[in-house]
């Protein structure tokens, strides 16, 4: 999931350029590598990011040290993409532009990432017949991420994007509770039923 | 409150059969800051301004459900404004969208309780059993459901009654510094509804006062028996100010059950100040940019939209109405503040209250100068119109007077007497607490004063006078008292008859007045 923030603006900006200037050259699977490797190696190397947002390096050093490490590797998009964000001292957003430019990727070609969450773990059968269910609903290529959560109690709870359907018994269970709360409400607050074996709320 | 096991299973047994699954997709996001009651959260792409999101897990914690509503649309998040304690929602908490407005319970089964912002009792008496709710924002009737204000809707306060009548769907205002006295003026003309024909129907909005001060409004209305037909919203000091918020709105959303259903009803706003305050609150929280006095810029429309609700509809559409009594508070008489100068140019009139009338013992302090009726007028009725046609000018021209005079050495005989009469008037319109008085009362009452029965009297005896009058008319001359009454106006010969009630009044009162002089000169000796 990505955490947009406050700095949502930011990021979804410079991820939407790179991507589009990708397309346009159509290179999106250069430079979806070249990310990929930038990612690996700043995964690796945590202190390598603090070094290029630190203030107190200049900026000419900071991008000899980028040169060096990735000039031969990457697509000269990716390496100039690198540079800009390095000038303009938005080093920091990287992780996230890359999430949401993977997003882009993904829905540019029709792929949906569904997040499922069940009480038990789910069977291989069980995931495909989902995948199916849902790549029919969308109409996408659907990739599943399964998760267990046992606080559901039992059913699943299906998450695409910003859509979640609740199939869980704990959600059934809620819905139950509320409608029987305000059922009770009116009958009791009506006066009924005063004789026979009293039930105090 | 009690129930037989037997229905409880009949309604559980009811209720799981009408259960049906809801199997549609709802829209989520997730909370990524919270604090000072409101949050923000992503996601939620097709959130709507003003819907209702769900806190499944805060209301899971608090046993009931949890609820926020969308107050701010921006680029990648959403500004809630938070309806509980903010400590139940946490940084990553799941947001449900719920495709519905926030909405309270209306109707008569509200009557006699007190309530929160959300509709829910906050008094020992047990849940409510409402039968209908309402969306608390919605769009003000239009012209063509509307008809000019033509009932009175009578406070009980001569002052105003005389000077500064309301019209039922008509927006007065109570404008004063504090301690002068408005909350007064709206609790007397709820206490004197309890008479109205057709009944009128009351609704209190506490907003941002301390919870002593709405305990002891509601005590007053009980022992004044003015709790049966009044609906007190409580959002005190110590709830969130989304709640201080949405007070108003959901105390209208209840008035305009009485309207839309043609019945009367009546709303008083204590007051729009503190509501404008939590407003302002939530949206600078909101980061909403900050206008004058830090108001941000749609707060003249907060109240605006809340106003034109108050309404006397067409006969066509039931002809019911809602009155509106909103209050606001000055700062030292700077009536031409931001929200002041807001209010008193949305309603059709103001009541202005001086401390320095409440001061000099003139209770109700009403500046008579300054408070204006702009449409109630049409509604004063026949009787009041005869006695007080001049009165509010008499006023005036007196304060005017009165002023000129302490400079003056020698006055002549016009302005002395125009002086003696102003003070006389000023004596009758004064009233105390919680003693509204009927049409015929306030008729009587005015009827000596500008015929000058009471201008040759010591100015100390003139109340004693008047409630002496008062009863002596209810028990010696009941037709009259029962003439105003039923027709709202009085003949000729009724006049007559009124100029001999109060000169036989006169001698007898001035007889008494001598001998109790006589008594004291008597003991002194």
């Amino acid at each position: 999931m990505v955490r947009r923030g406050l700095q949502g603006g930011i990021t979804k900006r410079y991820a939407k350029a790179l991507f589009e200037v990708a397309l346009k050259h159509g290179i999106i699977e250069d430079v979806e590598r070249g990310l990929s490797l930038v990612q690996a190696v700043i995964e690796h190397h945590p202190k390598l990011l603090k070094v290029l947002s630190h203030p107190l390096i200049p900026f000419h050093k900071k991008r000899e040290m980028l040169h060096r490490r990735f000039y031969n590797h990457v697509n000269g998009l990716v390496m100039r993409f690198l540079e800009l964000l390095l000038r303009r001292g938005r080093i920091e957003e990287l992780k996230n532009i890359l999430l949401l430019f993977r997003e882009m990727v993904d829905d540019w070609r029709g792929i949906l990432h569904v997040e499922v969450k069940s009480a038990v773990e789910l069977t291989e059968s069980e995931v495909e017949r989902i995948m199916e269910w849902a790549s029919q609903l969308w109409g996408k290529k659907v990739i599943i991420r399964v998760g267990v959560d046992e606080n559901l109690v039992g059913g699943l709870v299906i998450k695409a994007g910003d859509k979640l359907l609740d199939l869980s018994i704990r959600g059934t269970i809620e819905s139950i509770v509320a409608k029987v709360k305000s059922a009770y409400i009116h009958l009791a607050a009506s006066g009924h039923g005063e004789e026979d074996q009293n039930v105090t709320s | 409150m009690t129930l037989h096991a037997r229905e409880l299973a009949s309604v559980l047994i009811h209720e799981l059969e009408q259960y049906e699954r809801e199997t549609e997709f709802v829209d989520v996001g997730y909370v990524i800051e919270v604090g000072d009651g409101i949050a923000r959260a992503y996601g939620l792409q097709n959130a709507m301004a003003g819907e209702l999101l769900l806190f499944p897990k805060a209301s899971r914690e608090l046993g009931r459900e949890f609820y926020g509503v969308v107050f701010s649309l921006e680029i990648d998040s959403v500004g809630i404004v938070l309806f509980g304690p903010d400590r139940f929602v946490n940084e990553g908490d799941e947001v449900r969208c719920t495709g519905r407005i926030l909405e309270v319970p209306v109707g008569m089964e509200l009557l006699g309780r007190v309530v929160n912002a959300l509709g829910q009792p906050v008094d020992d008496l047990g849940p409510i059993p409402y039968k209908q709710t309402r969306k608390i924002e919605i769009k003000a009737p239009g012209v063509v459901m509307r008809k000019p204000v033509c009932e009175p809707l009578m406070t009980g306060i001569k002052a105003i009654d005389s000077m500064i009548p309301i019209g039922r769907g008509q927006r007065e205002l109570i404008i004063g510094d504090r301690q002068t006295g408005k909350t007064a003026i709206a609790i007397d003309t709820i206490i004197n509804q309890k008479n109205a024909d057709p009944p009128v129907y009351c609704i209190y909005v506490a907003i941002g006062q301390k919870q002593s001060t709405v305990k002891s409004v509601v005590e007053t209305l009980k022992k004044y028996g003015a709790m049966e037909y009044t609906i007190v919203v409580s959002a005190p000091a110590s709830d969130p100010a989304p709640m201080q918020y949405i007070a108003a709105y959901a105390g209208c959303a209840m008035g305009e059950y009485f309207r839309d259903n043609g019945m009367h009803a009546l709303i008083v706003y204590d007051d729009l100040t503190k509501h404008a305050q939590a407003y302002r609150q939530v949206s600078l929280l909101l980061r909403r940019p900050a206008g004058r006095e830090a108001y941000p810029g749609d707060i003249f429309n907060l109240h605006s939209r809340l106003l034109e609700r108050a309404a006397k509809l067409d006969d066509k559409y039931g002809g019911g109405s809602l009155t509106a009594l909103p209050i606001v508070e000055t700062q030292l008489g700077d009536y031409a503040a931001y929200i002041p100068t807001n209010v008193i140019s949305i309603t059709d009139g103001q009541i202005y209250l001086e401390p320095d009338l409440f001061y000099a013992g003139i209770r109700p302090a009403i500046n008579v100068g300054l408070s204006v009726s702009r449409v109630g007028g049409a509604a004063r009725t026949n009787a009041m119109n005869k006695v007080a046609k001049q009165l509010k000018l008499d006023m005036a021209r007196y304060f005017e007077l009165q002023a000129f005079a302490q400079f003056a050495t020698e006055l002549d005989e016009v302005t002395r007497k125009e002086l003696i009469r102003g003070e006389r008037l000023v004596e009758v319109l004064k009233q105390d607490q919680y003693q509204p008085m009927s049409l015929s009362h306030q008729v009587l009452a005015i009827f000596i004063g500008i015929n000058g029965y009471l201008d040759d009297l010591p100015i100390e005896v003139v109340r004693d006078f008047e409630s002496g009058f008062l009863k002596f008319v209810d028990e010696c001359y009941p037709e009259i008292v029962r003439e105003i009454e039923t027709t709202k106006d009085f003949s000729e010969a009724t006049e007559q008859r009124m100029h001999e009630a109060a000169r036989r009044f006169k001698k007898m009162f001035l007889e008494r007045l001598e001998e109790k002089i006589e008594e004291k000169v008597e003991s002194v000796k």
